[in-house]
């Protein structure tokens, strides 16, 4: 309910000049003329990783910073697509600044229409009562509020990806996150009672950083992503994290594993040839990993906002065939009519 | 960059082409013709090989001779003097008919069925290509391979222009091999530029290559078609102005379908893509345009080929299982198509 009421409230802005729009479509034409055009040619690219490449390939010239961006926001590592892929702490920042400056003013010059300034200010007083809530406690960055607020990320993370990735199947059930292997909720007895549904991302309570490598042995590159983490060190974990898109390569490399870790691995290191650098997941993944500061009303607008706008834009691409693991010819072999019985097999070598 | 889309282009038309009389029973796995004569052959996952006649002055195509395999037949070619033809199957084995004797013989066995197979006439052997991870090389009358290559992942598929033979792999392995130097290593080793699977290879040669009595025959690149509507044209050396790229096709609104065969026009060095939506389009990749796009037949189109002068194009309606096991009955024919000259002819590139 308080959900559907507050989704007005964000307009949507660019993280590159913190300039706000009256829709995403505004935006994202915005940061296509400001911040995604080539220099050379004037091409206008959909991401920054996208020019990245473009410039790369075209004019065999590298570019790193992204141009008409503020000072710090000037990355081309940090894939946004409108709203999407804007770090959790950059959206809360921009959240406080919208709250705490002229939160009326805005919003009803603005957006006119279906906020009362009541209802803002009760959101605010919501606000302020969890942020003086959580440092009486002593704790602003609980576990339990930190966990709440990722309790909600899974949901926004198909959209992200698919956003990002502009790679159809992923809608589809399927799981292509690189993170997914490393859900510490896979291991049987194991209770970790801090972060109940975080599948996608593992436990940043010092609680857990001993299991890594005694669960997972399978993978051997596991260990080697967690090597020594340490105690209840929440910073930590948003350093290690990055890696482990690069890890995984390692990991997986001559040996030719068929796991998805390997395939995953493989998607990410994408060398010379290949236009779709863009899509290189590391990017996404840092962005999730400080949100200590929010509380979860803000959160939730955040969340809905993107989700809503997610939807929008990004149209579903469906693979009809989306195994890419077994060719469609392999599956069907399988299938006992077309089967070759290895007895038979055998039989007729030995006569051949 | 990219080709105009068929599905924004009105050029579509119906195709409306001669169905081979007496065809398979079920999917065709590959259409082949002769190099020297109107034959062409048909393999099938009802386990036979059909071998038909395409008779230029009627218009009509007769059934010639039928051989089976114990399994499903996942390829198959013609001889270089159009003497023998090839096929390899699921059943693990490689066999050749012999046109003039009408003999049917094994001459290759995999641990595994037998994907790809090709006649190479510079050595009078006969490659096969397998899911057992292997390429091996046959002088059809010995039952021990030449020669045994491994490849890093189950061979998908496969194509050569004298010396070059590009292998392309499960897991997006791309293995280029120069025969006349040193067939048991790759001379490039390489992950496919599209980010999905493998689905079709076919190299072609420089502009010269082409024209009537060529001397400059040099493979100058290959055309790689995945499961995700795309095709990228890879060249071995990047020039001034042939640059690899890729373009996306066979995409329906939201659908993407998998390229399922590339035929390059004999002479003409244009090309035709066609998919698991049913269509086929024919290709200038130097202007980067679209030359010619037809409307879906209702099904798949599991394999094509252009015969030796370039004046029929054959395909194959088939149900690729591209949606897995389906309860309805599919239908299976194998067209030929009446190539017209201006819609295979290179057309000078569009002003930009």
């Amino acid at each position: 309910m308080g959900k559907k009421k507050n989704k007005k409230v964000v307009r949507p802005w660019c993280w590159y000049c913190e300039r706000d729009f009256e829709d995403e479509k505004v935006l994202i034409q915005h940061q296509k003329a400001k911040h995604f055009k080539c220099p050379h040619c004037n091409k206008k690219l959909n991401t920054a990783g996208g020019m990245v490449v473009h410039v790369a390939q075209v004019h065999k010239e590298t570019i790193d910073t992204v141009p008409n961006a503020l000072k710090g926001r000037e990355s081309t590592d940090v894939e946004i697509f409108g709203m999407e892929g804007i770090p959790q702490a950059d959206m809360i920042a921009h959240m406080h600044a919208l709250e705490t400056d002229q939160p009326t003013k805005k919003i009803k010059t603005e957006e006119p229409m279906e906020l009362s300034s009541e209802e803002i200010k009760k959101q605010l007083a919501q606000h302020q009562a969890m942020m003086q809530n959580s440092s009486t406690t002593g704790q602003p960055f609980s576990y339990s509020s930190y966990s709440t607020t990722q309790q909600n990320m899974p949901s926004l993370m198909p959209h992200q990806y698919s956003q990002f990735y502009q790679r159809p199947g992923v809608n589809s059930g399927q799981t292509y996150s690189p993170v997914t292997p490393y859900r510490p909720n896979q291991i049987p007895g194991q209770s970790l009672p801090v972060i109940p549904s975080q599948p996608w991302r593992p436990s940043v309570s010092g609680v857990s950083q001993p299991l890594y490598g005694q669960i997972q042995p399978a993978t051997t590159g596991q260990s080697a992503i967690y090597p020594s983490r340490p105690a209840n060190s929440v910073a930590s974990a948003s350093q290690i994290y990055p890696q482990v898109p690069h890890a995984t390569v390692s990991g997986m490399s001559p040996s030719g594993q068929h796991s998805y870790t390997a395939y995953t691995g493989a998607s990410a290191t994408n060398t010379t040839i290949t236009q779709y650098q863009e899509t290189a997941p590391t990017s996404t993944v840092p962005s999730v990993g400080d949100t200590m500061t929010s509380n979860e009303t803000t959160t939730n607008i955040i969340q809905s906002n993107t989700q809503q706008t997610a939807q929008k834009t990004v149209p579903k691409v469906v693979l009809v065939y989306s195994d890419n693991e077994v060719s469609m010819e392999e599956k069907r072999a399988e299938l006992e009519k077309y089967r070759y019985n290895e007895d038979q097999f055998r039989q007729q070598s030995s006569m051949f | 960059m990219s080709y105009s889309r068929p599905s924004t282009s009105a050029s579509n038309e119906a195709p409306k082409d001669y169905e081979v009389p007496h065809g398979p029973n079920d999917s065709v796995s590959a259409v082949s013709f002769s190099p020297v004569a109107d034959f062409f052959t048909v393999s099938s996952w009802d386990t036979y090989v059909r071998i038909y006649e395409a008779n230029m002055s009627t218009g009509a195509a007769i059934g010639k001779a039928l051989y089976n395999h114990e399994k499903p037949v996942l390829c198959c070619a013609w001889s270089k003097d159009g003497t023998k033809v090839i096929s390899g199957g699921a059943d693990n084995a490689g066999r050749c008919f012999d046109i003039t004797s009408q003999q049917v013989g094994q001459i290759a066995v995999h641990d595994q069925p037998i994907k790809c197979i090709k006649y190479i006439e510079n050595h009078n052997l006969v490659l096969t290509g397998s899911w057992d991870k292997t390429l091996k090389y046959w002088d059809m009358r010995s039952s021990t391979p030449v020669l045994t290559v491994n490849l890093p992942e189950r061979c998908y598929a496969l194509d050569f222009s004298y010396p070059v033979l590009v292998v392309g792999c499960a897991e997006r392995h791309v293995q280029i091999f120069d025969l006349s130097k040193d067939p048991r290593t790759p001379v490039k080793s390489l992950i496919s530029p599209l980010k999905w699977q493998t689905r079709c290879i076919s190299t072609f040669l420089n502009r010269s290559g082409y024209s009537m009595g060529n001397v400059d025959r040099d493979c100058t690149g290959y055309a790689i078609g995945s499961i995700e509507g795309r095709v990228g044209i890879q060249y071995f050396e990047e020039k001034e102005n042939q640059s690899s790229f890729s373009f996306k096709c066979h995409r329906e609104n939201n659908h993407v379908h998998a390229v399922n065969a590339i035929s390059f026009h004999p002479t003409y060095g244009t090309f035709s893509t066609a998919g698991s939506d049913g269509t086929f389009n024919f290709w200038d990749k130097d202007s980067k345009q679209r030359l010619k796009g037809f409307s879906s037949i209702g099904g798949p189109i599991t394999s094509t080929t252009f015969n030796s002068n370039g004046s029929i194009f054959a395909y194959a309606l088939s149900y690729d299982w591209s949606k897995g096991l389906i309860s309805q009955p599919q239908r299976t024919a194998v067209f030929l198509h009446a190539v017209k000259d201006e819609d295979v002819k290179p057309k000078p590139p569009k002003k930009r």
